[in-house]
Parts: C-alpha cells; sequence; structure tokens
C-alpha cells in the first residue's frame, strides 16, 4: 500500500506529538508528582512519640507521681491528630492496603481510648481509696494497738481473739497495699478477699471498721479492674500496627521509586530519541532546501534562456518587419512600375495610328516636294529668274520641313514602339535556353553597336561564368533585349565617365552563378555611377539622364525591369557608388516551375 | 505469654518507679496537680475578624430555628458563661475555657468544641438551626467555624489561685491555703486537676453510695457517658465539670439539683469520697473554690 507524502507527514508529526506527550508525563511522574505518603515516616514516630508520652503518662499517674490527666489527654489528641495525617494523605491518594492497616490503627487507637477513659475513672478512685484506707487504718491500728498495750497490763481482761483480730487488720493492711502496690497475683487477691470476709464476718468490732472495709473492697475491685485494663492496654499492639503500617509504606515508597526510575530511563531514552528525530528532521529539511536551491537556480536558468530565446525571436521579427517594409517598397514600386507600364501601353496604342498617319504623309510630302522640285528644274527655262529662284528655295523648304517631320515622327514611332513592347512581352514564348550563349551574344551585340556608333569607344569585358548553371527557363529574345539595354546603359556611363577621367581603364564585368534555385547575373562597370537619389528611379519609365535624341527615350531600364520582375518573376535590382561604379544585379527562377 | 507480659509491665513498672520524678521532668510534664489557663494569645488580623464575626453569631437569635435564642442566650457571659436552670433539669455548663474540656457535653458525646457547635445548633431541644433556612451565602461549617474561634477566646485566665501557682503566694489567704490543702488531702483533686480543675476524666457519680437510688424520676440524660458507649459500666459516669469560675455557676451538678457550694463540696465527700466531711472543712474548701474565679471575658 503507498502512503501518500501528505498522509506520511502526519503520521510522522503525530508520532512527535506524541513522543512530547509521554516525555511531558514521564517528567511529571519523576519531578512534579511526588510520593503521595510524603509525610508518613514522620507520622508514624510522631504516633510512636504520643503513645510513648501517652504509656508513660499512664504508668506515672498510677503511681501518683503525676497527678493530673491533661498530659493523658494532649498525648491521645497528639496520636489522633496524627492518625488525621494518615487519613489526609490516604484521603488524597486512595490505597486499599493502607486503608486497612490504618482503619487497625485507627481501632487500636479507639480501643486504647476506651481503656484509658476507664484508667482514668478508676485510678483516682483507688488512689483515693488507698490513701482513705490508710488514714482509716493507721487511726484504727493506732488506737486498737494503744487499747491492746492497756490491756496487756490487765490480764484478765486480755481477750485472744481481740488479738487475733487485730492481727488480722495489719495482715489486711499490709497485703492491701503490698496489693496496690503493683502485684498482680489472683492468689493475693483471694486472701485479700478472704481476710475482707473474715473481718467482716469477725464478732469483734472496731470504730471505722466498716469504713476501712468499704475502702478494702473497692481497692480490691478498682486494682483488679485496673490490672485488667494494663493488661488490655498492653496487649494493644498499637508498635507492631505501626512497624506493619511503615512496612507498607515503605513497599510504596520503594515502588514509587522503581517507578519513578523507569520513568527517568523512558524519559532519557525518549528525549534523545527526539532529538535524533529532530536531527534527521532538520537533515531532511536542509536537504528539501537545497534542491529548492537548486530547481530554483535551473528555473532562473530557463528563464534566462527563454528570455534569450524572445530576445532572438524578437530579433527576428524585427528583421522579418524590415524585409517586410523592403517587401512593401517593393510592392509600391512593382505596383508603380505595372500601372506606369499600362499606361504608357495604352499612350501609345492611341498614339501610333496618328503617328502612321504623320509619317506616312510626311514621307508622301517629302516625294512630293522632291517631285516638285524636278519640275521646277524642268520647267527652269519656262519660268522667270525670281520665281524659279524663290521656287526652289520654298521646295527646298518644303523638302527640308518633310524630312524633320519624318524625322521625329521617325522618333515619336520609335518610343511608341518602345512602349507597346511593354504590352507585347507577355505573350513572349518561353522555353529552356543555354544561359552562357545568350549573355556572351547580347554583350557583343550592345558593346559592338554601341563601338559602331561611337568611334573610339573601347572597353575591356570580363565574363566569368558558373559551370553548374546551364539552362534556364526563359524568353530568350526578352531577355537578350533587356541584357542589351543593360549593357549599352554600362557603355554609356563608361563613356561619360571616360569623358571626365580619360586616365579611366573601362571594364564590363558579368559573372553568373547559381544559388539555389536562381541563376544571378550581375553586371558591373566602372562608369559614371548613380547618384543615390536617383537610385530608386532608375526603373521608371521616362527617366533618364542621358541627353535625349540619338534613340533614347528614357524607357530602356524600364522594359527591362517589365521583362525580369513581371515576366519572369525575377528580381531586378541595382548598387552604384557615383563616380565609381555601377552594378545590376538580375536573379531568375532556373526552373519551369519555379518560373510558374 | 502471659508471664512475658506480666514481667514486661513490671520493669516498666519498676522503671517508672526508679525514673519516674526525672522522666516527668524529662517530657517536660507538669508534675503540679492544677495548672494556670494560660493567657488569650493575640489574634492576627484575619483570626480577629473571624472571631468578631463569631461574636456576633454568638450574640444572634437567628441562629435558632424559632429566632428566640442566642448562644447567649444560655451561655450569658454575665452569669459565668451559664444561666439558671431549674432542679432536676439538665445543667447547662459554662462557656469559660471549655476549649480545654477534652470532651465536651455532660456524658462527653463530642470529641471537639467543633463539634459540640455543630450539635448545639442542629439540636432540636437547642438551637433547632435548619441550615436550609440561612442565606445560600454562609455555610453552616463557617458559622461552626466562626463560633469556635469566638468560643476559643472566652477564657478566664489570671484568677487568684492562678496568680498563686504562678508563684504570687500572697494572692491566696490562709484560710483559702488550708482550703487547697483540704481539697487534696480529702481526694478532691484526684478527679478534680489539670488546668481546668477537672474537665479531662470521666467519673461515675456515686462511687461509694448510690445517687441515683434516692431520685423519684431518672431522666435519660442521669444515663450519662452510657449513653454515648450504652455500654453498663459507663452508666452514671460523667465528664468531671471544671472547677474554674464555679463560684459563678450554680447550680450545681449535672441536674441543677444543688444551690450552694457547702452543700455540693458535702454532696461530693458523701457519694464520692465514701465519707463524712467536717464542717469547718467544707468551708475552707469552699473559700478555696472561690479563688477560682478568673478574669471574666467583655461582652
Amino acid at each position: 500500500m503507498r502512503i501518500n507524502y501528505h498522509l506520511k507527514d502526519r503520521l510522522i508529526q503525530a508520532f512527535i506529538v506524541g513522543i512530547l506527550f509521554i516525555i511531558i508525563l514521564a517528567y511529571y511522574q519523576i519531578e512534579i508528582s511526588t510520593f503521595p505518603y510524603t509525610n508518613y515516616k514522620m507520622a508514624v514516630a510522631l504516633f510512636k512519640k504520643h503513645d510513648a508520652e501517652l504509656n508513660e503518662s499512664l504508668v506515672l499517674s498510677r503511681v501518683g507521681v503525676l497527678k493530673q490527666y491533661d498530659t493523658v489527654v494532649a498525648a491521645l489528641e497528639g496520636m489522633y491528630d496524627t492518625l488525621a495525617i494518615f487519613k489526609k494523605e490516604l484521603e488524597a491518594t486512595p490505597n486499599a492496603t493502607l486503608s486497612e492497616g490504618v482503619s487497625k490503627l485507627e481501632k487500636l487507637l479507639i480501643q486504647k481510648d476506651r481503656l484509658v477513659t476507664e484508667f482514668k475513672r478508676l485510678n483516682p478512685i483507688l488512689i483515693n481509696a488507698t490513701n482513705d484506707f490508710s488514714k482509716v487504718m493507721s487511726e484504727i491500728i493506732e488506737s486498737e494497738t494503744q487499747a491492746d498495750v492497756v490491756e496487756r497490763f490487765s490480764i484478765q481482761n486480755y481477750n485472744p481473739e481481740h488479738y487475733e483480730f487485730l492481727n488480722k487488720l495489719n495482715a489486711l493492711f499490709r497485703d492491701t497495699l503490698i496489693y496496690t502496690g503493683g502485684t498482680q497475683s489472683e492468689e493475693m487477691y483471694r486472701t485479700l478477699a478472704n481476710l475482707i470476709l473474715e473481718i467482716k464476718n469477725s464478732p469483734t468490732k472496731v470504730d471505722n471498721i466498716n469504713l476501712a472495709i468499704q475502702y478494702a473492697e473497692v481497692i480490691l475491685v478498682s486494682k483488679k479492674k485496673i490490672n485488667a485494663i494494663e493488661a488490655q492496654i498492653l496487649s494493644l499492639r498499637i508498635l507492631s500496627a505501626l512497624d506493619n503500617l511503615t512496612h507498607l509504606y515503605d513497599h510504596l515508597r520503594l515502588e514509587y521509586n522503581y517507578k519513578t526510575n523507569a520513568y527517568q530511563y523512558l524519559f532519557y531514552i525518549l528525549s534523545i530519541s527526539l532529538l535524533v528525530i529532530v536531527h534527521f528532521a532538520f537533515k531532511r529539511l536542509q536537504n528539501i532546501v537545497h534542491k529548492l536551491d537548486e530547481s530554483n537556480q535551473k528555473l532562473e536558468e530557463r528563464v534566462a534562456q527563454r528570455t534569450q530565446d524572445l530576445a532572438n525571436k524578437n530579433e527576428d521579427l524585427n528583421k522579418a518587419l524590415d524585409d517586410l517594409h523592403d517587401a512593401q517598397d517593393q510592392l509600391i514600386v512593382k505596383e508603380k512600375m505595372a500601372s506606369v507600364g499600362m499606361l504608357t501601353t495604352g499612350i501609345a496604342h492611341e498614339i501610333k495610328n496618328p503617328l502612321n498617319f504623320i509619317n506616312n504623309f510626311s514621307e508622301m510630302s517629302s516625294t512630293l516636294s522632291l517631285d516638285l522640285k524636278n519640275l521646277i528644274e524642268t520647267e527652269k527655262t519656262h519660268l522667270p529668274e525670281a520665281l524659279y529662284t524663290e521656287l526652289q528655295e520654298l521646295s527646298s523648304d518644303i523638302e527640308s520641313n518633310c524630312k524633320k517631320i519624318q524625322d521625329y515622327g521617325t522618333r515619336a514611332d520609335n518610343i511608341v514602339n518602345s512602349m507597346l513592347q511593354h504590352s507585347k512581352e507577355a505573350s513572349v514564348q518561353k522555353e529552356n535556353t543555354k544561359i552562357q550563349p545568350l549573355v556572351e551574344n547580347a554583350a557583343e551585340l550592345a558593346i559592338h553597336s554601341y563601338k559602331t556608333q561611337h568611334p573610339g569607344f573601347d572597353v575591356e569585358l570580363q565574363t566569368q561564368f558558373d559551370p553548374t548553371l546551364k539552362e534556364i527557363f526563359i524568353a530568350p529574345q526578352a531577355i537578350s533585349q533587356a541584357l542589351v539595354l543593360i549593357l549599352n546603359n554600362a557603355c554609356w556611363a563608361i563613356s561619360e565617365h571616360l569623358k571626365a577621367n580619360p586616365s579611366l581603364s573601362p571594364l564590363i564585368k558579368i559573372t553568373t552563378q547559381r544559388k539555389d534555385n536562381t541563376a544571378v547575373l550581375s553586371f558591373f562597370d566602372n562608369g559614371l555611377g548613380i547618384p543615390e537619389k536617383n537610385l530608386m528611379k532608375v526603373f521608371e519609365p521616362f527617366f533618364t539622364t542621358r541627353p535625349t535624341g540619338f534613340g533614347n527615350t528614357g524607357l530602356g531600364l524600364s522594359i527591362c525591369y517589365d521583362i525580369i520582375v513581371k515576366q519572369h518573376k525575377g528580381t531586378f535590382s541595382v548598387t552604384s557608388i557615383e563616380g565609381q561604379h555601377t552594378e545590376f544585379t538580375i536573379t531568375l527562377p532556373i526552373t519551369h516551375q519555379d518560373a510558374i | 505469654m502471659k508471664v512475658i507480659k506480666g514481667l514486661i509491665f513490671f520493669r516498666v513498672f519498676l522503671a517508672a518507679l526508679v525514673l519516674g520524678a526525672p522522666a516527668a521532668f524529662s517530657m517536660q510534664l507538669d508534675t503540679r496537680p492544677i495548672t494556670p489557663i494560660p493567657p488569650n494569645p493575640t489574634p492576627t488580623t484575619a483570626e480577629q475578624k473571624k472571631i468578631e464575626l463569631g461574636r456576633k453569631l454568638f450574640n444572634d437569635k437567628q441562629l435558632s430555628g424559632a429566632n428566640n435564642r442566642s448562644c447567649a442566650s444560655c451561655h450569658s457571659l454575665k452569669t459565668g458563661g451559664t444561666s439558671f436552670t431549674p432542679p432536676g433539669a439538665l445543667r447547662i455548663p459554662p462557656i469559660f475555657n471549655t476549649q480545654y474540656n477534652f470532651k465536651q457535653f455532660w456524658d462527653a458525646r463530642s470529641n471537639t468544641l467543633e463539634a459540640a457547635i455543630k450539635t448545639h445548633l442542629l439540636a432540636p431541644d437547642i438551637m433547632s438551626f435548619n441550615p436550609k433556612d440561612s442565606s445560600q451565602n454562609i455555610k453552616l461549617d463557617d458559622i461552626v467555624s466562626a463560633l469556635t474561634a469566638y468560643v476559643k477566646t472566652l477564657n478566664t485566665p489570671n484568677s487568684r489561685f492562678d496568680q498563686y501557682l504562678l508563684g504570687n503566694k500572697q494572692a491566696l489567704t490562709e484560710t483559702e491555703k488550708k482550703g487547697y490543702a483540704l481539697f487534696q488531702s480529702y481526694g478532691c483533686i484526684s478527679c478534680h486537676q489539670g488546668r481546668l480543675i477537672g474537665g479531662n476524666i470521666l467519673q461515675k457519680y456515686g462511687i461509694y453510695n448510690d445517687y441515683f437510688k434516692t431520685k423519684t424520676q431518672l431522666k435519660n440524660f442521669d444515663l450519662g457517658y452510657y449513653n454515648v458507649t450504652k455500654n453498663l459500666n459507663d452508666r452514671f459516669a460523667f465528664k468531671v465539670p471544671s472547677l474554674r469560675n464555679v463560684a459563678l455557676t450554680g447550680p450545681y451538678l449535672h441536674d441543677s439539683s444543688l444551690n450552694n457550694l457547702e452543700s455540693v463540696v458535702e454532696s461530693m465527700a458523701f457519694y464520692q469520697l465514701g465519707r463524712p466531711i467536717l464542717k469547718d472543712d467544707v468551708t475552707l474548701i469552699v473559700q478555696f473554690l472561690h479563688t477560682l474565679t478568673g478574669e471574666i471575658p467583655k461582652q
């Protein structure tokens, strides 16, 4: 069975409380609860003392040394008071055996009290009777002895009976006094009783003899009673009862001591075990605190880790936000380009038709003006000189006007055609194309064409092709057109730069690189560079820094953008440092799937 | 066995004879037959209050069932701590010095003063006090305790005889001294001894002559200590009364039968000593008895 920890703790608590309780109990038994009958030794001693005093007082009273009974009363009262001590202690702590012993003692004491009361009643009678008897007898004997002396002188009056009577009286006097002196002989009692009877029955009478006999009888009876009482008092074994009681108390005392010792051992053992338990409990507590500390530390570490993670995430998020901002910028640019593209296409369509008329009719007018000139030459003769000259001048003017219309119309037509390419591009068919020849052809075409137009221009071309990049899924004509446009711009920038810095060694560097599933093409030139403020504008249509004319429409890069970004879902970006170099970077998805 | 007991007693007896007097001194026993009444101890404040309460209760008629008598009604301090009883009625013992009596009442039925007071209060023929009538605040035991404290102060020390005992030989006249000598030689002293000149033993009334034979009608109280023990030997045994203030406390004897001290002395000689006494000796003894009147406590 599994005990849950809570219950276990409770049990341990209860166990400790139990031990504490027992310790307190044991302590109570050892220190606080004393032996309940502490006074017994004193009480026994007191009782013995009072008993001894009582006995002594009785003996002294008996012989007449002590003439009063206050001491007897005091001794008895002392014994009763002492008995009350026993009883009081017993009442507080009852004990059957002790009660028996004490009640035995009490019975003996009450018996002794009764006997002493009887003794106190008889003793004065005996003492008075003895005194009176002595007095009366001495008076009798004195007077009778005097009579006897008188009689001895008159022989005839001599009475032997009277003489014998006197002897008997003497014997009575002597024997009674001896008897009162302490002898307890039954024989003497009988002799005396007989003697009293004889004297009573004797015909001879003397004065006061009845009184003497009365006292003698009282002496005899009370002495006998007192003897009996003394014998009874002696037979009361108060001391042995006390010894017995002491023995009982001693036994209890021993038992108590034994118990106290046992409790003392229990106390020590439990105290030590409690200490041990507390020690282990403390250790356990220490362990728990230690573990808590550890887990706390771990928790802190985890929190720090989490905080770090969060910070990282936050950073990522910030980065993402930045990316998002970039994307947004790009999107804005894209949208702008798209709308501008749409607009230019629309305008181009609308302008194309009138332009066709302008171009066609100007061409026709040019032809017609030529015809007119020829006619004038032919009719020279028929014409006055002045008119002729004037006509010739006019026809020349028309011719030159037509020529100009033709030139600018052609230019406008070029612009419109370029513009129209925006709409045309969507229909360009994509196919897997080897990139290296495409790039080489475009470079050759662009640079050669620029050289032809600008004699004396030369540029070094460096190429670096990634061998892993072979075919990509593109529309080759469109991409080729874009590359030509970019390189044409590069050539122009270099030639402009050369004007400012003739010592420059012109360089165009083309690299291709495969990056995951995209092809990265970069076009580097150490031309004039683009000012930073214009970097964002270069892809806008009609934005140009080149002088107008010379086939420049300001749509080149715009068209490139359409081709790369819109048609091929690639990216087109530029980095440049003004006066040093410019680098256009194109990324194109390689595979068909990616292209879609 | 009996022989041995006899031997033991004989030895004790011999020892007592030889060592008696010195032993008595060693025990600090007073070998004088009569000792003086000790002076009252000075009470503490608490005791004084208790005593004062006892004094009020002692004089309070509400303590009796019929609200018609107080302790002082019978034990008047003005009349020797007792009061008149007609001949044949149980004599009211004086209240003075009563704490020194070894037992209380004529028949010694109470062992202590407290018990005696309680018995007085509850006895239907004395106070017939009903504890249930009293206010709940006052318990019977408290009343008894207060009364006991008060009664213990009712002592009569410093009588002329006590002064004589304490060494003032001039306190008694020559005739009174003769009276004391006669009191001793006649044997009165055998029973009337100790501090109270009585009050510490029981004695049968009528040792040599039967007093109760002459009485026409025996009353229950005439049986004396028998009423306590129901032992025939104890018939007609009474506590020997104290002779202190005896000149004030007549009529005398347990049945109030005698009115003057002379007749009492004669009666005692006849019934208790068994012999006639000379008229002159009676006069001297009565003169001595008058010296036993001490200082009566004031109300």
